[in-house]
């Protein structure tokens, strides 16, 4: 390679070199506000008190009572609980009557009362309910779920039923110090029932009653369960 | 046994699903056919600020609406109800929970109107208080705090007001708050206390006149107002007389709006010329499209106090950044000051409410900051919120009308406006833009052109130009780089598009000035916002709005609009 593009090529490089070093300090604009004002000004139809909202909640109550036509059989009062998780549709008809729907998914567990050398015994019940609702809204308010009573109807299908005895051993003979017993698919339990439902909330926050009207237990057993539920719910919004 | 069940159930659904939880008892407003004028001496009745302020406002001084109510029309419904929650003298009627049977007493009472039932209430409503950091344990200055609150001060030039030695001498300021913790001891009212300028105090929820209750929110607004720390002032109107009312409440929320109206009215005749409520209403009792300034009482009874000459300075609100977004009751009522917040940036701060109302007129009408610092009842806080805006600019105001005494006070109001950094650009964010002292004491001076207009097809092009740093802005706001986060006025580029009925389409502020790597940043972390996020010049495209429309720029201190037809 001759002097003279040896030079050249040591020009290009420190131009090169130059280039590479510059700041990267290219003058723009950056958008730091835009607001749209028809946008924000529409009147939406969704929200807590619109005509539509979609929420969810989550729930637990106890089961009050004892159960019927057997008196054998006891529950274990303040024990047997139902905890429930459910989302809700709401339509208003008018300022204060809505009509809802939901879906809801509901563990139930009925609390025997022990028997010798027993931790626990229990019937378990995995459900889901489809329900309607209708409410009544007091008092003028803004976009806000306000004080309200319902009253509605659920069908519940109860996915899963089980016992599950947990027995403890004493007898030091024996290969085992407890033992866990499950009974699935029992065929005394109906898969469908229907209740009826009265809540009373207060925004977020209800209490309420949910009243099983079907017969738990069918003809093959002597008993039925306590249909009567007394809960608290959150609203736990959209 | 189901069927007994099944009657239980239903006598327990017909208990809680027929009747109401709990007795039914409902707000109401009864109003009264007339008034007892007899004995009515107005110079007896209203304070002497109030008979100064009607005749500057070219008020009658014997108005039927300053007229009390008769007090045996109140005696007659107390003797049905019991349940007395306000007398309004302004709109001669008196509020009280009664049940379906007493309403139907009052409304058979001859004297009475009407019987209006306003809601069995669950209502809440915002202070309008964002966050308060750890208070400071003492009442000394740090050097940060010194120069933040300089800063506060100065971004509306309020140098200039001290420098004329302007403090708000001789007017009145009403504040309504949730109480007035340590008022009585806080070291920033000192000089309030020695010259006996805290004149009259009175709590609305309690019905007494102690108001050194509450939490801080009440003391550190009305530091805002008249503060001062040794010889630092965190608000203006150091030199005001202050009358002090407590109208909200944590434990009985259905009350507030009643109280704000009784405040108002003892505000009036005990001769305010400034209210500020740093408080307002929303989503829980209001939807959006009842920000209008014509459906809540609050909003009445400010624009009744607004028509008694009374400027009414209120909090835009804290919603910007939630879903309710825009302001609250009553900054929505016409002849209310709404305040927004600005950030240490001198942009909209995020949390500040934006307008417009709901009959899309500007709300806020201007801004200042809504990060301060503040006297609370234990020690200097730095506190952030549209409560402090507004007690700011009730300073301000206050200072404003010292230097116009003889202005009606919807005069003074759209001088305030006018004093505006932006104006005549505003936008729903920033208003009109912080209101400058210096405009009260000189005319704005000419201001060259920063910025032309190129039309090339579709496309309007706004080409800014270099400008001397002596034509950047009126007033000293430029000055305002005594706390390091802070920055001078921004020379951002302002620009909004006014449709023909006369309110906004859209609006943007742009920084001209960022480097490419900051909006390529910006693009990346937002998505697209803007094609103007990379192109060299501003661009408005004119298919993209309903025409005609004005496009209107402010860019440093000035303002060009064009027609687009």
């Amino acid at each position: 390679m001759s002097n003279k593009w040896k030079g050249s090529w040591r020009i290009m490089i420190a131009m090169i070199g130059v280039v590479l070093m510059l700041p990267e300090t290219g003058q723009c604009q950056t958008v730091l506000m835009e607001q749209d004002v028809n946008a924000d000004t529409t009147v939406p139809k969704f929200g807590r008190n619109r005509t539509h909202f979609v929420g969810s909640f989550v729930g637990a109550g106890i089961m009050l009572g004892q159960a019927e036509g057997d008196s054998s059989i006891g529950l274990r009062n303040g024990r047997s609980a139902a905890y429930s998780y459910g989302q809700y549709y709401k339509f208003k008809v008018s300022k204060s009557y809505s009509m809802l729907f939901s879906a809801t998914y509901r563990y139930s567990r009925y609390e025997f009362e022990l028997g010798d050398q027993q931790k626990y015994n229990r019937l378990i019940l995995n459900e889901i309910m489809g329900e309607f609702v209708h409410r009544l809204n007091f008092g003028k308010r803004g976009n806000y779920i306000g004080n309200y009573v319902e009253a509605g109807f659920s069908g519940d299908y109860s996915v899963q039923n089980m016992i599950k005895i947990k027995t403890k051993n004493n007898d030091v003979d024996l290969p085992y110090q407890r033992k866990k017993e499950m009974i699935i698919n029992l065929n005394y339990l109906q898969k469908f029932n229907y209740s009826g439902h009265v809540r009373l909330g207060f925004n977020k926050f209800v209490i309420g009653a949910d009243y099983r009207l079907s017969d738990l237990v069918n003809d093959k057993a002597s008993y039925d369960l306590p249909p009567l539920i007394l809960s608290l719910r959150f609203d736990m919004g959209a | 046994m189901k069927i007994k069940l099944a009657l239980v159930f239903c006598v327990l659904w017909s208990q809680l699903g027929m009747t109401p939880p709990v007795e039914e008892v409902d707000k109401v407003w009864v109003f009264f056919t007339d008034k007892d004028t007899t004995l009515y001496d107005p110079f007896e009745f209203l304070d002497s600020k109030a008979i100064e302020r009607r005749c500057r406002e070219g008020i009658s001084v014997y108005d039927i609406t300053d007229v009390p109510v008769n007090q045996a029309y109140v005696s007659g419904v107390e003797s049905i109800t019991k349940n007395n929650r306000a007398v309004s003298r302004w709109f001669n009627a008196m509020c009280c929970l009664a049940t379906e049977n007493e309403i139907r007493e009052l409304k058979n009472l001859s004297y009475v109107q009407t019987v209006k039932i306003t809601n069995r209430p669950l209502n809440w409503s915002y202070v309008a208080e964002v966050e308060t950091q750890e208070a400071a344990s003492s009442y000394d200055l740090s050097k940060d705090q010194r120069r933040f609150a300089y800063a506060q001060l100065r971004r509306m030039s309020g140098g200039t007001f001290k420098a004329n030695k302007i403090t708000g001498k001789g007017v009145r300021i009403a504040i309504f708050d949730i109480g007035f913790k340590s008022y009585l001891t806080n070291p920033a009212f000192d000089h309030l206390r020695a010259s006996g300028r805290i004149k009259m105090t009175y709590d609305f929820v309690k019905k007494k006149t102690n108001v050194d209750v509450g939490g801080s929110h009440g003391t550190e607004v009305m530091s805002c107002i008249g503060g001062k720390i040794g010889e630092v002032n965190l608000g203006l109107a150091t030199g005001s007389e202050y009358i002090l009312a407590r109208t909200e409440t944590h434990t009985e929320f259905y009350s507030e709006e009643e109280n704000w109206l009784a405040a108002a009215e003892w505000a009036d005749k005990n001769g305010a010329d400034i209210i500020n409520s740093s408080l307002g209403y929303t989503y829980h009792r209001y939807f959006r499209e009842d920000m209008d300034g014509e459906h809540s009482l609050v909003a009445k009874a400010a624009n009744m106090a607004a028509s008694k000459g009374i400027l009414v300075v209120n909090s835009a609100g804290n919603e910007g950044s939630g879903s309710w977004k825009i302001i609250g009751t009553p900054a929505d009522a016409d002849s209310v000051l709404s305040i927004g917040g600005i950030a240490l940036s001198g942009l909209h701060t995020s949390f500040s409410s934006f307008g417009p109302t709901r009959d899309k007129r500007l709300k806020p009408n201007v801004t200042a900051y809504g990060h301060v610092i503040a006297s609370g009842p234990k020690g200097l806080t730095y506190t952030q919120g549209t409560s402090f805006s507004s007690p700011l600019i009730a300073g301000f105001a206050a200072c404003a009308r010292q230097t116009r005494p003889a202005y009606k006070t919807m005069a003074l109001f759209r001088e305030i406006e006018k004093s505006g950094d932006l104006y005549p650009y505003f936008d729903y964010a920033h208003g009109y833009g912080v209101p400058q002292a210096t405009a009260f004491f000189k005319m704005p001076s000419y201001i060259a052109p920063t910025f032309t207009f190129e039309n090339k097809g579709d496309r309007y092009y706004i080409k800014l130009k270099s400008v001397d740093k002596t034509s950047l802005m009126r007033g000293d706001s430029t000055d305002f780089t005594y706390h390091k986060r802070s920055i001078a006025f921004p020379n951002f580029v302002f620009y909004h598009i006014e449709n023909k009925n006369g309110y906004l389409d859209k609006y943007f502020v742009v920084n001209p000035h960022s480097s490419l790597d900051e909006a390529i940043r910006n693009k990346s972390e937002e998505g697209e916002t803007s094609p103007m996020a990379s192109e060299g010049p501003l661009v408005v495209k004119k298919s993209e709005y309903a025409k005609p429309f004005i496009l209107r720029v402010f860019y440093k201190g000035y303002v060009q609009e064009i027609q687009v037809k």
